[in-house]
């Protein structure tokens, strides 16, 4: 009886343990690969930006013509796309709203987006 | 008397007593468990740390690009009546600037307006520090990103390196004494790479391209935790002319 009350024990912390563990470690990437992601965001913003502003309208792919070097490049992927701002006190064509979203993860099932704002500096 | 004991004996034997074979396949089944739950237990345990270990790294790497990025981001460009603003980067073999001693790959120098590491503080020529009514208005800063080998330890660093005397008009700007501050640790790689609109280069002059590279790549690898990890960040220097008004 005392066997059998100590294997009880022993197997239910074990699997509670085995339970436990993948989630935590998968915790761990959950996060890792949050900051990659605003890394990758903050890089792709920046490409955007360094872009003339007609061309500036829509685009996705991933990060491995950007960041050639960085095998976790493979993993993320962009999608953003770029609408003019039109208010009834600005002229069209000299704002436009882009947003970004960054995924990742299996099928693409996590995701960052980010708005941010373009204004033309007539450098087409 | 005899007959009794037997009887007593195979009675107590039936009730609680084991046979060496079955102790010997409980005691197998029993090690058969065990050899998988340390099998998974070790896994686990390694996954763990790599998971760690990869925390580690990208947290080292964020840290550093977050510094750089906000420098290069806000670097001056070409002011055509003072040659004292510019980019400098040099690909690893190649020396930008002497006082970035014991560098051992890519260099890279430019002024931008910054904080400094030092903020509130000024160090005087004998080592002093001043007060820091002596730093204001000294926003302007020459920047320096390179990796150093210390002789000591052969630890590998990265500074960045501050100016702390400046004056407001471009052409009177004199560099005081330099600070050395280190940038980030562990760190194995520091590549920088230049876009021109078309191609990447290894090399940027704004005294021969006359402009700052339209995007700047920096690549580090950090060796914080355990496995490498490579990184990049790619910049748009937002700055790409100057207008003086005065």
């Amino acid at each position: 009886m005392e066997v059998m009350v100590a294997a009880t024990i022993m197997f239910t912390g074990a699997v509670v343990m085995i339970t436990v563990l993948p989630k935590l470690i998968e915790a761990g990437y959950s996060r890792s690969s949050r900051d990659m992601s605003y890394i990758f965001g903050m890089s792709k913003m920046d490409e955007i930006m360094a872009s003339p502003y007609s061309t500036i309208t829509s685009g996705s792919g991933s990060f491995t013509e950007l960041m050639p070097d960085v095998p976790e490049a493979y993993n993320f992927e962009y999608q953003y796309t770029a609408t003019e701002v039109t208010t009834d006190n600005l002229p069209t064509d000299l704002l436009k709203r882009v947003t970004l979203v960054i995924t990742w993860g299996d099928d693409s099932d996590k995701s960052d987006t980010y708005v941010f704002y373009m204004a033309d500096k007539g450098d087409d | 008397m005899t007959g009794i004991s037997r009887r007593a004996l195979r009675r107590h034997r039936g009730i609680s007593g084991l046979s060496l074979l079955e102790m010997l396949v409980a005691t197998l089944i029993f090690s058969i468990l065990m050899l998988g739950f340390t099998s998974l237990f070790r896994f686990s345990i390694t996954a763990w740390f790599n998971a760690v270990g990869r925390f580690g790294n990208i947290q080292n790497l964020a840290g550093a690009f977050d510094i750089i990025a906000s420098d290069l981001r806000s670097a001056l460009p070409p002011y055509d009546t003072c040659s004292d603003i510019y980019l400098l980067g040099q690909d690893e073999g190649s020396t930008v600037d002497p006082d970035l001693t014991n560098s051992i790959q890519d260099e890279l120098v430019f002024h931008c307006p910054t904080y400094t590491s030092k903020e509130g503080q000024f160090n005087s020529p004998n080592g002093q520090q001043w007060s820091a009514a002596a730093r204001i208005g000294n926003e302007l800063a020459k920047r320096g990103y390179w990796m150093r080998r210390d002789s000591t330890n052969d630890t590998i660093l990265m500074q960045g390196r501050d100016v702390a005397d400046t004056s407001d008009y471009c052409p009177e700007i004199t560099y005081g004494f330099s600070i050395f501050d280190e940038f980030a640790y562990s760190v194995s790689k520091f590549n920088v790479e230049y876009y021109d609109g078309a191609t990447w280069l290894d090399d940027w002059s704004t005294n021969t391209q006359g402009k700052l590279p339209k995007l700047v790549r920096v690549t580090l690898q950090s060796t914080k935790s355990g496995a490498a990890m490579t990184m990049a960040y790619v910049v748009h220097p937002r700055a790409q002319g100057t207008y003086i008004t005065q």
